[in-house]
């Protein structure tokens, strides 16, 4: 058994750094926009809002 | 190869679960901030409904009315009166209907005669769990004061003798005292989820 035999990771590492900046892209866009609906969404939201 | 397929499906697995977490993330964010605009338009009714009751106290002062239906907001509702008890820093109205729209709203009177007359008049309101509503009558003791302020303007102060939980089952807290002439108001919210009842006695003086 060759213990020196390159292995190309290079395309799963990309795939995997792709996958972790969506995620990363979908919690800001997370909290950008529930920081927006927070703070000017109520007038807009309150008429469908049920008691 | 085993190996390979292994971490594959580990890999698979991790990624599906963030974003499982996500979602979650978002759906929560979203609940969080429609409860939070629901009881901001809670609060929004109620206050627009103590102004209405107002001007229907300063229009008809001493002239004995005991109900009004007031409009506000598209919503309809009949009101009897306000109640505040400064220690807690509550004000609120007192509806007639006795449905889940109205507990939603405000206070409700649950039983007994017009408000401020002689007899015991039980009034209920929700706390949904949180501290900003009714579940702060847990913290009124023996003398603190409750004032009930009909719509002929007048304002009875009611004396806290008495409060404790009691079972859901348990309706003797309705009842009408023995002493005819005695003006008791009862507040009454859940506690643990409905299961039992958080009441509150007090008595005009």
């Amino acid at each position: 058994m060759d213990d020196f035999e390159m292995i190309d990771v290079s395309e799963d590492v990309k795939k995997k750094d792709k996958f972790m900046i969506g995620v990363y892209i979908s919690l800001v866009i997370l909290v950008v926009l529930g920081l927006l609906v927070y703070l000017f969404g109520y007038d807009i939201v309150k008429p469908y809002i049920r008691v | 190869m085993k190996n390979i397929l292994k971490r594959i499906n580990k890999e698979k697995v991790f990624n599906v679960i963030i974003v499982l977490i996500v979602i979650a993330l978002y759906i929560s964010v979203a609940l969080l901030i429609y409860t939070n605009f629901r009881e901001r338009k809670r609060s929004e009714l109620a206050n627009g409904i103590i102004d209405k009751v107002n001007e229907i106290i300063s229009e008809n002062e001493d002239q004995g009315i005991t109900e009004a239906l007031v409009n506000y907001s598209g919503y309809n509702y009949t009101v009897l009166g306000k109640l505040r008890i400064k220690k807690i820093n509550m004000y609120q109205p007192i509806l007639k209907e006795n449905t889940a729209g109205a507990y939603n709203t405000a206070l409700v009177k649950m039983s007994g005669p017009d408000l401020n007359e002689n007899g015991n008049v039980a009034i209920g309101g929700h706390n949904f769990m949180r501290g900003n509503y009714f579940i702060k009558i847990n913290r009124l003791t023996n003398g603190d004061v409750v004032t009930i302020t009909d719509l002929s303007g007048r304002s009875v102060n009611y004396y806290v003798y008495e409060f404790g939980v009691t079972s859901r089952d348990d309706a003797s807290y309705l009842a009408q005292p023995e002493d005819k002439n005695a003006k008791i108001i009862t507040l009454v919210t859940c506690t643990k989820g409905g299961k039992e009842r958080y009441v509150v006695k007090a008595r005009a003086k």
